[in-house]
Formats: structure tokens, sequence, C-alpha cells
């Protein structure tokens, strides 16, 4: 059910003037004729219609005048009310605890550990008055303190939480983010990340980016990233040893001599295996406790390098810039795959080794190039400011590319179906009903509940990749029997109409 | 007499005469026919002779003859009281001409025959309870008597009801001998049909009704916004006119008199309507035609 939702200004304003009509019916006189008649026996019969409900004469008795008062003002209740939420202001705190936050920090705490503090001191700072949803995106494991949850939840959530081993998904906290944004009022995110490539894809979001400055004495893995067959590890901190394994397999020791800023570093592994997940361990170089450790999905971290030409619309660049799994490189670098945007044909690829499959895709991998149909993009610049649309994108042009668990073995210009399976912590499959371009596959995933805490009461909302979450109350606060108040005020009004009805039948009113 | 009481009226009323009551009514002798045979001098028929019978009715001619028996049988005149019961209440004045004035019109007439076949008659008035009296007499009584009771009434300064029952067991209990009650009304008891069927199992004797009926009473030419007002105080009621509302009360009203002939029927009597929107001389063949009068 929907309502107007108009401001309450509104509601008082139809009130008052609904409230006058009323009364001024209520007062004005209706010009009965007196005459006499030698009995009353039969038109007393004529209870039901001797008297004609128009608007002049039914507001004459008080208990009617009452009546309609108490209905204008339930009508006003019912259209106001859920604007009450468009007065509040909503807040979001996103806290990435992925795989940067596990990174050492000054004062012997981690990353996540002083993300932890800060965020919390700024979510006891804002005000009570406010809404606020949190959300802890742990890697893969995205939790999600509603607007219901309490802000003493809230705070202890961010205290227990702990960082992950993998990095988080930028796609899948954006279209969450998107589902917590209201309809109307005030909205204000906060995402704390220490990630760069976050600024610019959370602020055509409308996120702010606070990010805590490494340490001379920081360390740990920031991030990490896998463009078959090179493993790319993002690690912060001074001198360590970087130990790549898989089960009982160590694949390679890496020795960094850093110095105190994050760094990039590439492993070539071409004998990968990558079903397995892979273990990655970071030692400090003078044989000290081992200071962070990684297992992580091969899958999430597959990256694709790209460039672009002149033939793509710069929205299209900045929505590529902000795209999860793919990384923009310069035109020049040749090693990177070219997305080039043409006019022409629908695309057409074979699906396996049935040429009579064919389907109609957005893009076109030839190899070098992966085209992008003109046409459809520009059609779909009007949906640019859509989350699912940009999604959507994002998940088309990573399966474009082949992006998936084994893009080495599925032959070039063949379309290609996205493997990687959601996360296992998706709770409620709550995800968009907005038709998406592309990414369909993700509507079928299997979802499963897991608390947010031992001692929590809130049950914390545990969200998959690309899945947008809805928890944004709608049609305001609940009351009791899981009804709004304008539904119970919609209920008053039929049964106002209802006894009004009951009582002029019975004569009582005209 | 007026205007009101017409010297034609009585002319007409010369050529008329109750009918013959369904059963023996009184006990003195009179001038009616019953139409039980009796033992006057005006011979109507022979019967065979039964143990018991009056051996001074024995046909002595008919025993010479035939050597059988036979009792003749003659008309046996007895007097029938006449009893007249007026709605002098105030819905009784409402209307022009009022009620009122036909029923006094139609009560003179009907008194006028029964005096002049030597019945007694006595009037009442009544509204919420027995009024004026003008006393039974035998037969013969003075026409002038009766014409000064009937002319002898004033609207009610207050709204008086209408309530049969509390009149008619109080004129049930005042030890009439058995006579014809004519009830000259609009019978708009506020108790409805039902008030009217308690009011007259209280009387046990003939019972005739007279009703009096405007012509806005079946047709109520009404229409706006009305405030009705019973004119006998029991309330008001607030009417926006419309073809359906008319409609659903010239049901209401066609039921009530349909009611009330059910009642009369029941009774063993008859519903005469006398319509105020004409004379009684255009109306007296309703109540001959119907069965209270005969030529």
């Amino acid at each position: 059910m929907s309502y107007l939702g108009w401001p309450i200004g509104v509601g008082v304003a139809i009130f008052l003037a609904a409230a006058g009509v009323v009364t001024a019916a209520h007062f004005l006189k209706v010009h009965s004729k007196p005459v006499a008649v030698p009995t009353l026996l039969f038109w007393r019969e004529l209870r039901d219609i001797r008297q004609a409900r128009t608007l002049g004469n039914r507001f004459q008795h008080w208990k009617t005048w009452a009546m309609w008062l108490l209905l204008a003002a339930l009508v006003a209740i019912a259209v106001v009310q859920p604007s009450r939420e468009a007065s509040v202001r909503h807040r979001v705190l996103v806290v990435d605890l992925g795989s940067g936050a596990m990174a050492r920090h000054a004062s012997e705490r981690t990353v996540a550990r002083a993300r932890q503090d800060e965020a919390k001191a700024l979510l006891a700072a804002w005000p009570l008055a406010d809404r606020q949803a949190l959300v802890l995106a742990r890697g893969q494991d995205v939790q999600l303190f509603g607007y219901e949850a309490s802000r003493k939840d809230q705070l202890a959530a961010i205290d227990l939480a702990t960082a992950a081993s993998t990095s988080t998904n930028l796609a899948q906290l954006l279209a969450l983010v998107s589902a917590l944004r209201p309809a109307a009022g005030s909205f204000e995110g906060v995402v704390w990340t220490d990630r760069p490539a976050w600024a610019s894809a959370c602020e055509t979001f409308g996120l702010a980016v606070r990010r805590l400055g490494h340490g001379a004495d920081d360390g740990g893995i920031i991030d990490a990233r896998f463009e078959p067959p090179t493993l790319k590890v993002l690690l912060a901190g001074h001198e360590r040893r970087l130990h790549v394994g898989q089960g009982p397999d160590e694949l390679a020791v890496v020795a960094i001599g850093g110095t105190g800023d994050p760094q990039w570093v590439s492993i070539e592994l071409p004998q990968l295996n990558l079903a397995t997940r892979l273990d990655l361990r970071l030692e400090p170089a003078d044989q000290g406790p081992e200071n962070d450790a990684w297992t992580v999905d091969l899958a999430p971290l597959i990256r694709a390098r790209v460039r672009i030409d002149e033939s793509c619309p710069p929205w299209l660049r900045s929505l590529l810039e902000a795209a999860p799994r793919l990384e923009l490189a310069p035109l020049t670098e040749t090693t990177a795959r070219l997305l080039r945007v043409v006019d022409g044909p629908t695309f057409e690829t074979r699906s396996g080794a049935s040429s009579s499959d064919t389907r109609a895709t957005f893009s076109l991998n030839t190899g070098s190039e992966l085209l992008l149909n003109g046409a459809r993009l520009a059609e779909s610049e009007a949906s640019v400011g859509d989350p699912a649309f940009v999604e959507g994108l994002w998940d088309e042009l990573e399966r474009g590319l082949g992006l998936s668990a084994e893009p080495i073995r599925v032959p070039q210009g063949t379309e290609v179906v996205w493997s990687e399976a959601p996360s296992t912590n998706v709770e409620r499959g709550a995800r968009s009903e907005t038709s998406r371009l592309g990414a369909r596959h993700w509507d079928s995933a299997p979802s499963t509940t897991r608390p947010a805490g031992a001692d929590s009461r809130v049950v914390a909302t545990n969200v998959g990749p690309f899945a947008a979450a809805s928890p944004v109350p709608s049609e305001g606060p609940r009351s009791g029997w899981g009804w709004s108040l304008a539904e119970w005020a919609i209920l008053g009004v039929i049964l106002i109409l209802l006894v009004d009805s009951g009582l002029h039948r019975q004569g009582r009113v005209p | 007499m007026g205007t009101l009481f017409a010297p034609e009226l009585l002319e007409i009323a010369r050529s008329l005469r109750f009918a013959p009551p369904l059963s023996v009514l009184g006990r003195r002798a009179g001038e009616r026919n019953s139409r039980e045979l009796g033992h006057s001098i005006e011979f109507r028929d022979h019967r065979a002779y039964t143990p018991g019978d009056d051996l001074r009715r024995l046909d002595r001619h008919l025993w010479s003859r035939f050597h059988k028996l036979f009792l003749r049988l003659g008309d046996d005149p007895r007097e029938r009281p006449i009893y007249f019961l007026l709605d002098e209440s105030t819905s009784a004045w409402l209307g022009t001409p009022p009620p009122l004035d036909l029923a006094r019109q139609a009560a003179l007439v009907l008194a006028s025959i029964a005096m002049r076949e030597r019945d007694p008659i006595g009037i009442w008035t009544f509204s919420d309870q027995l009024q004026r009296e003008l006393a039974p007499r035998s037969a013969g009584g003075a026409l002038e008597r009766v014409l000064e009771f009937l002319a002898d009434f004033t609207p009610n300064s207050a709204a008086v009801d209408t309530r049969f029952e509390v009149a008619v067991d109080a004129l049930a209990h005042r030890g009439l001998r058995p006579g014809l009650l004519i009830v000259l009304s609009d019978f708009f008891d506020r108790g409805g049909v039902l008030a009217l069927e308690r009011a007259f199992s209280a009387w046990p004797h003939e019972l005739a009704l007279i009703r009096i009926e405007r012509p806005t009473d079946r047709d109520p030419a009404l229409s706006g916004n009305l405030r009705l007002q019973d004119c006998e105080g029991s309330g008001t009621v607030e009417v926006t006119m419309s073809d359906a509302v008319l409609a659903a009360y010239r049901r209401a009203y066609a039921e009530f008199v349909k009611g009330l002939e059910e009642l009369a029927l029941a009774r063993r009597a008859g519903v005469w309507t006398l319509d105020t929107g004409r004379s009684l001389l255009d109306q007296l063949d309703v109540l001959s035609s119907g069965g209270l009068l005969v030529p």
C-alpha cells in the first residue's frame, strides 16, 4: 500500500480545510418548511429514504458532524503519516572491514580497530532523532543494521566486528546503500575505507569517503586482485615476506622491502588452480609474529585491465572507473583489453558448440577488443543515475570480458555465463526488483540467514554481492499487528463510514 | 341548522334506512325487521312443530286441514340501539374542510334515520379519552337535541391525541345495551392498526367504521425539505420530498387501509370511506351501496 506522503503542513491544511467545510455545513441551516400533518405514522416508516443525504443536511446532526471531523482527521493522518519519514534525516555509515583493514596501524592497532573507533565516535555523534543504518562490510560478508536497529546495537556491532580476509565489493556496497536511500527526505552516507579507487564511485552515489591514514608502522594486506596469471597484492608496511600457498602447497614466497606506503606486489602464478582458495600470509622480515593472513577466493580477485578510446562516452568512462572488477589502463597499454563503442548490427554470439544457439547481446568479445553496442548505450544514458542499471552494466561488461573463475578455458568470442556464486551469507533474498541490464542470474541465488552477533537482539542483514537490500521503511513506523498508522487511519475511515451509514439507516442521523 | 347541516341531508335521509342487522340486537320491540323470524302479526313462513315450541303459535287452519302441527312464523321487530363515536382529536380539525364537519354531517344523517326507525341513539366524542356524551334515549328522541349536540363543537386549544383503546374501552364498560357502534374517524391512532385491533376487541357488539379521509391523506401534495409536525404533538420528522419518498408513503398508507379493512372483516363489520373533498350528498351512495344503509 502506498500513500501520498505529503508533508505534515499539507496534512494539517487538509484537515483544517475539511473541518472548516464540515463545520460550516454543520451550522448552515437547512430551511425545512414546517408542515402540520394528521399523523407521523406513515412517515416514520420511511426511515431509510425520507431524507436525501445531501451535503447541506447531513452534517446538521452533531453526531454526523463529529464523525466527519474525525474522518477528516484520519484522512489527514493517512495522507501525511508516511511523510514523517521525509522530515527525518537518514544517515548510513559504511565501515569497510575488508582485507585492507587488517593492516597494522599506529599504536599497535589494526586499521580495522582504528577505523571502528572512529566510526563509533561518528555514529555516537549523530543526532538521535535521525534514522541511521550501519553497514559492516567484511569483505564478501556484508552485515546491515537497518534503520530499525538501535544505536546501542549498532555501536556494539562495530565493537564486535572483525576484519575479513577478503576485500569488499564496492558495487555491492553501492547497491546496498542505494537501497537504503529514502524516497524522500535528506540523506547522508559516509563510507570509511582506505581504498582510493572508491572515492569517485562513492561521490557519484553521493557518499562521503573518510580515510584513515597509514602510519609508519602500518603493515598488512590491503587489497588483492588476480589478473590471470598474475596475482597482485597491495601491501602496506616495511619489510615483509609474503607467503602464497594453496592448500598444503606453498606456491611462492616474496620478500618486500617497503617504505611504509602501500605498494602493489605482482606474483606470477601460471599453474594456479582457480577453483581452490588461495592462502596469503604476511610475515615480518625479522621473524617476528605473523601480523597478517588471508584465505581468499580467487574469483572475486580476478580483475581485468581495460582501456578505452574516444568512442567511449564520458559517463561510461566514469562508470568503468568505479567498476569493481575492471581497471582502466592507459590507451597505450596494448596488453589491456580495448573497450570500443560501435554502431552496428545487434551482436550475436554462440554458446558452446551449437551453432544454432545464438543470442543477441549488448557486447561482443572479439579477443583483442570488447565491442559495445552504441545504440543501446545511447538509449541507456538516461539511466546512469540508476544503481540497478550501473550494476547491470558492470555485470554485462564483466561477462563480456570473460571474467569468471575459469576465463582461460573459455574460447574467445563466445558468450560466457557468469559463474561466480553469490556469498553464502546472503539473507532473505532482499534483491532489487528493478530490472537490470544483465546480472539476472543473481535473482535465483540461494540465501541463508546468519545472526549478527551472539548477544545482539537485532538481526543484522548479511548481503551478498550485488544484492540490493531494501530496508528503508517506506510506510512509516509500524504499530501493532504490523500495520502502519496510515493503514489504521484508513481502517478507521471505513469504520466511521459504516457507523454513519448504520446510524442513518436507524434514523439517528440525517 | 346553518350550512353544515343542510336540510337536503335530512331530505335524502328520509329515503334511506339501516340495513337489517346480522343478529338479534335489542330486547325491546322496535320497527326494524330482524333477520330472525319471530312471532309478530306479519306472517313470514311455517315450520314443523318440535317439542317445546310455543303452542300458542300453532296454525290451527293447517291442523284442521292436514292434521299436522305447524308453527306460524312472523317478523320480530325489535329496536336496535345505534351508538355514534366521533373523533374530535386535533387531527379531526386539520384540513379544509375539517374531517369533523363531514363526520358530524354523516352522524346527523345516520341519527335521523335511526330516530325515524324509532331506534335509540347515543353519541359520544373522543380524543385521548371519551369527551362529550349525548346519552342514549328511547326511540323517538327529538332531532333537535342531536342537532344541538353536533353543532356544539369547538377546536381543542392544545394538541390532543387519538387513543381508541381508552375511548372504546370506556364505552364498552358503560353497560350499554347491545347495538351498532358507528365510529367516525380518520383512525390515525399512533399505535397503528394493532392499537385499533386491541381497541375494538373490547366492543362485543356490531361495529361499523366510517373513515373520514382527506385527499391529502392518500396523496400528500408536498415537496422540498419539510419538517412534518404531528398536529397531535407526537413529534416531528424531517423529510426531503421525492418521488421515491411519496411512493413509499403511499405504500405505507395503503397498507394501513388494508389492515383496517382486514380488521373490520374479522369483526364482521364494514369500513366505509367518506372523502372530505366531496360533499356528503354526493357520497351517501357509498353508505348505501356498502351495506350500511338500504334504500
